[in-house]
């Protein structure tokens, strides 16, 4: 090595005095910087090339020096064959000052990152708030679309598949502080939301600008002129294709972070709007079996005043079958009936169903209460799913003297009698359970009703709600139908629920029937 | 009553209590043809006052039973038939939810507000009397409004109104709530979380479509939650003690139990809202109910239930020994 006299200044030395040999220059290079010097140099010395290395010298009063060295080395086969350079001396101050400034924007870096971390963080947890509180696939779309469109873009739609009104597409579009609009069409009526919503993406590829074009003018002025930056991701759920989200940016492109939060947004309301969804289906098996097993508008009968108080149990697992039915069997004659599957839950309300549709083709093939019971118990036997109920089936003539009432009854609580002001009595009625064996006994009872009274029927959910330390029993059902006379049928199936509620506050309701029939005033 | 309809609202009275509903009707009719003014002054004006005054007659024995429910039912139908003639929603109109707090079951308040709604263009569904949370939860799925609207007219409901309130907050509904168990300000339905109060029925058409704010999902912990907590563990065992108290026979038992499961459900109503009116309200609402003979004089519920309550529940028992000592007389 050689070194003119300006290098020999810089390293402390006398000029002349350095003898030339690497390891001598190696002995002043300051030890911690040691290997680093020594790689840099064996790499560009193995390959040849330039080099550019700052590092500190020992000089030989033990001070210490900052130098950059700046060079070239040429080398042949993996041999280095020439190399020269340049050392200079680097002011203490601007070495500080520099590795300072490289502190600070690391410092700053690493801040800023971490604001963003906690940006994103707190992004997904307000849209995961917004959406997972609602089972309602438009809500849901409705606080997406306002969300994303307020947070990370400017305009947010939502093209999903909906199953009510069946095979449609909803979708909603919402721009930053506007409320959302939302429309649902079939694809043959919506083209383009069809096309959106099944449309082939590529994540890093801005889709084209026929995928913004709305179905409507009112909608198309949400997304107006300007420079536009649109991202569009796939709505997965159970591994189907189920919709797609469209976000766009206006005069903004997207950045690399702010995808991946659209995107990560994207994975969670494609989670909700699968669960809201599979509720919809829920809720719908629900009203359709319920709908089937208790008719919501009775029909008008002269001389008689019907009030059903029905009130089916919210959660599932507390689902019951309660079932009711008033028909007319011939001119004039009625069929009123009250039943109870045995049984919780979806499969109860399934069978709620059939045993109505049972229980009157039975009736109306005989028109005796007995009978009707008899037939319908050998038409549970022979299905296979073995559907087991409590029933109470009344026939009411009505005559000039009143309404003769013939009930017959198979395992059910017993039809009250409310004949006055606090006067009432149970009706004598036993029988067998339908559905549990095939020899079944029935009983029929006959009772004539004047005008203003009453006979209730109802299912156990009533006199095995909890009152206090007991259950609210037959007895005190009695005793609130019997004082509201002479009030109306509704009046007095009102009286019961409201009394029931007095000890039911804040738990969950389990299914309550109540059926009221009284003859009306002449 | 404003001045006008001085003269109507005697007349409506005479007729809800002769059972005269073409008479009824028609006075109606009459104010709902002076336009929107008319149709309001019969939502907030005539018919609850009429109602209320009802429901002092049947409490003072002036009434039957009877004659309370065939007034409150002409009043049904006149509010239904009102709602009837109004124009269907706009299909893009908002849509609300109307439902009765839980335990509630004057529903006619509800009635109203989801005519007064229909009036101002919403597409509004009642729910009915008395709904659990769990039931306004399923509703709301199944519906997806922009608002549930709720009335309370009675205090003892009010903490029903508040689960109900945290419910539709869940799924990210906004709730406005009305009636008489709120008081005559905004108050007590902040206190109990609400996003909005309105004075009257007729006050909904000045609340903008989907413009209601919705609160955080979770309320800060009311002032006394610490006595809330330990009344909500202690209710269950002081209505046991109390049905089984040794100085009364068997019915009297049950009246007292019901009268302290009432007055309970009160002291947590006044608790949550911070508000010792509400406890006031009740116990004489309770005194009146005492005169028909349907419940035990109020003071000795009161007596009875400060008695049996924990010594840590201070706040509740110095609100109830202050009732009772105005309660007594001079």
């Amino acid at each position: 090595m050689f070194w003119d006299d300006a290098s020999h200044r810089i390293y402390g030395l006398e000029p002349g005095t350095f003898d030339g040999r690497f390891d001598s220059f190696i002995s002043m290079v300051h030890p911690e910087d040691r290997d680093e010097v020594l790689r840099v140099i064996g790499e560009v010395a193995a390959t040849g090339g330039d080099y550019s290395i700052r590092h500190r010298i020992v000089i030989p009063d033990g001070g210490v020096r900052w130098i950059e060295g700046q060079g070239r080395i040429t080398s042949v086969d993996g041999a280095p064959e020439d190399g020269r350079g340049i050392v200079y001396l680097l002011d203490e101050r601007l070495v500080f000052d520099r590795e300072r400034e490289e502190l600070t924007a690391g410092k700053e870096l690493a801040r800023a990152e971490s604001a963003a971390t906690r940006e994103q963080l707190r992004f997904l947890i307000e849209l995961t708030d917004a959406i997972s509180g609602s089972l309602n696939t438009e809500r849901v779309a409705r606080h997406f679309v306002s969300f994303v469109a307020e947070e990370l873009a400017d305009v947010c739609m939502v093209d999903v598949n909906v199953q009510e009104p069946f095979g449609n597409i909803l979708t909603c579009v919402g721009a930053a502080g506007a409320n959302p609009i939302v429309s649902t069409a079939s694809p043959a009526l919506a083209p383009a939301a069809a096309r959106r919503a099944s449309m082939p993406l590529d994540p890093s590829r801005a889709v084209g600008p026929e995928i913004v074009a709305m179905d409507s003018p009112e909608q198309e002025s949400v997304v107006g002129g300007g420079a536009m930056y649109v991202a569009a991701y796939a709505l997965m759920a159970h591994g189907s294709r189920i919709g797609t989200i469209t976000a766009i940016r206006r005069d903004r492109p997207w950045t690399r972070d702010s995808r991946e939060l659209l995107l990560a947004a994207t994975r969670r309301v494609a989670g909700a709007f699968d669960r809201a969804e599979l509720h919809a289906d829920r809720s719908k098996f629900v009203a359709m079996f319920q709908a089937a097993a208790t008719p919501k508008d009775l029909p008008q009968i002269a001389h008689l005043d019907i009030a059903v108080h029905y009130r089916p149990a919210t959660e599932l697992v507390r689902l019951g079958g309660d079932l009711y039915d008033v028909f007319e069997v011939e001119p004039g004659s009625w069929m009123i009936a009250v039943g109870d599957i045995c049984g919780k839950g979806i499969v109860a309300a399934g069978h709620a169903e059939l045993a109505r549709t049972a229980l009157r083709s039975a009736a109306f093939s005989t028109g005796d209460p007995v009978k009707a019971l008899e037939i319908l118990n050998r038409t549970l036997l022979a299905e296979s799913s073995r559907p087991m109920l409590t029933a109470v089936l009344a026939r009411f003539d009505v005559t000039d003297d009143g309404v003769d009432v013939a009930i017959a009854a198979a395992g059910h609580p017993p039809p009250i009698l409310i004949s006055d002001v606090d006067e009432w009595s149970t009706v004598d009625t036993r029988g067998t359970m339908l559905g549990a064996t095939p020899a079944p006994s029935f009983h029929n009872s006959q009772v004539t009703l004047r005008s203003g009274q009453a006979i209730a029927m109802y299912t156990d959910g009533i006199t095995e709600s909890r009152f206090g330390t007991s259950f609210f029993g037959t007895e005190r059902l009695g005793k609130t139908l019997s004082s509201a006379w002479p009030s109306s049928a509704a009046a007095m199936a009102a009286d019961v629920a409201a009394t029931l509620d007095t000890w039911a506050a804040g738990q969950p309701p389990d299914d309550i029937l109540l059926m009221v029939v009284r003859v009306a005033d002449k | 009553m404003t001045s006008p309809a001085d003269g109507r609202a005697s007349a409506f009275l005479a007729a809800l209590e002769t059972a005269d509903d073409e008479a009824a009707r028609s006075l109606v009719d009459d104010l709902v043809a002076e336009g929107p003014a008319g149709l309001c002054l019969v939502m907030d004006e005539l018919i609850p006052t009429a109602l209320e005054i009802v429901g002092l007659r049947w409490e003072q024995n002036e009434w039957t039973i009877a004659q309370e429910h065939i007034a409150t039912d002409i009043c049904r139908r006149i509010v239904i038939s009102i709602g009837e003639e109004l124009p269907e929603p706009e299909p893009n109109a908002p849509s609300a939810l109307v439902a009765c707090a839980e335990g509630e079951w004057h529903s006619l308040a509800s009635l109203t507000v989801q005519v007064a709604l229909s009036l101002a263009g919403w597409r509004a569904e009642l729910l009915g009397p008395s709904v659990s949370s769990s039931q306004l939860a399923a509703s709301i799925f199944d519906n997806g409004p922009d608002l549930v609207a709720l009335t309370c007219s009675m205090v003892a409901n009010l903490p029903g109104a508040r689960r109900m309130i945290d419910t539709a907050h869940q799924t990210g509904t906004a709730v406005v709530v009305g009636g008489r168990a709120f008081g005559e300000n905004h108050y007590r339905s902040r206190r109990l979380g609400a996003d909005a109060w309105v004075a009257t029925a007729s006050a909904v058409l000045d609340i903008p479509a989907k413009r209601v704010d919705i609160q955080p999902a979770s309320l800060p912990d009311p002032p006394h939650q610490p006595e809330l907590r330990l009344l909500d563990d202690a209710t269950h065992e002081i209505v046991m003690n109390l049905s089984r108290h040794a100085d009364l026979d068997e019915s009297d038992q049950e009246v007292l139990a019901t009268g302290a499961v009432w007055m309970l459900r009160t002291v947590h109503a006044a608790l949550l809202c911070d508000d010792r009116d509400i406890l006031r309200e009740h116990i004489e609402w309770q005194s009146r109910r005492a005169l028909l003979g349907s419940a035990l004089p109020s003071e000795d519920v009161v007596s009875a239930v400060v008695a049996a309550m924990p010594p840590q529940a201070e706040v509740a028992t110095q609100w109830l020994e202050e009732c009772l000592a105005a309660a007594a007389p001079d």
